[in-house]
């Protein structure tokens, strides 16, 4: 039977990783997708933390995954309250459609 | 915390109608459609970076021996986070309490809005209330109605 190894875990978060960034390559509807994307890319860093840190025994990678999601769910909630406010003031959140900071 | 934000995200794949964008998910005004391929391509090849690196990753030699908290077996996962959590990084732990804390009331601030319409009792307003505005006296004549919020 093939156990799960460090490698397993490694493709895993590459994959995770790989398809954020494709989402944000290749999405050009809405803004809240880029931000899932980004999260999946958070969670893939996160992924590979908690697999050192089991691998090489040693704790402090977890605790940092911890302080990560932390951060992560404070950027997410400032990030879709923007996103909010954004669609109040110009009612659409397309990201073909926003291009007030173009010069 | 985290997972409700999932959710969150969970029903606002619900709320975009995918059924009804789909098939036009990929196509762009601008391009046409160029930003595909392209996109793709960087995709694999960080894809295949990440897979060279795991493949090709060694150890610093003296790594083992830097290591700062090991992980003991005695106790659940759980049990030694908490216990290096709540000690060691009490104050990284504190400030992280605080940062959420700051996400939240931002949060809130940013998407706060007045509704127009909305009755609401105000505390200040009623209990500023002065004589003036409440009471008026009018002469009244006789025989005469009196206009009431004329």
């Amino acid at each position: 039977m093939l156990s799960i190894g460090l490698g397993h875990y490694l493709t895993l978060a590459a994959i995770i990783f790989t398809i954020g960034i494709v989402g944000i390559f290749l999405n050009r509807k809405n803004v809240i997708v880029i931000l899932m994307s980004i999260e999946l890319i958070l969670l893939a860093v996160n992924i590979n933390l908690v697999a050192f840190s089991i691998f090489i025994n040693d704790l402090s990678g977890q605790i940092f995954t911890l302080f990560i999601l932390t951060v992560a769910a404070a950027e997410a909630a400032i990030g879709l309250a923007i996103i909010v406010v954004y669609f109040r003031n110009s009612d659409t959140i397309r990201v073909e459609e926003i291009k007030n900071l173009k010069g | 915390m985290l997972e409700q934000l999932q959710f969150f995200f969970l029903f606002v794949v619900m709320m975009l109608n995918v059924a009804e964008q789909k098939g036009q998910w990929f196509s762009s005004r601008w391009d046409g459609g160029t930003h595909i391929p392209v996109g793709l391509l960087v995709s694999l090849i960080i894809f295949f970076e990440l897979i060279i690196v795991i493949g090709g990753w060694k150890y610093k030699p003296d790594l083992l021996n830097s290591l700062s908290i090991n992980i003991s077996t005695e106790v659940t996962n759980t049990r030694s986070i908490g216990n290096v959590l709540y000690t060691d990084y009490i104050l990284l732990f504190q400030i992280s309490g605080m940062i959420l804390l700051v996400a939240m009331i931002g949060a809130i601030v940013l998407t706060y809005r007045e509704r127009a319409g909305v009755k609401r009792q105000s505390y200040v307003k009623q209990i500023s209330r002065e004589r003036d505005e409440g009471v008026d006296l009018v002469e009244a004549e006789r025989n005469k109605g009196v206009k009431i919020d004329a």
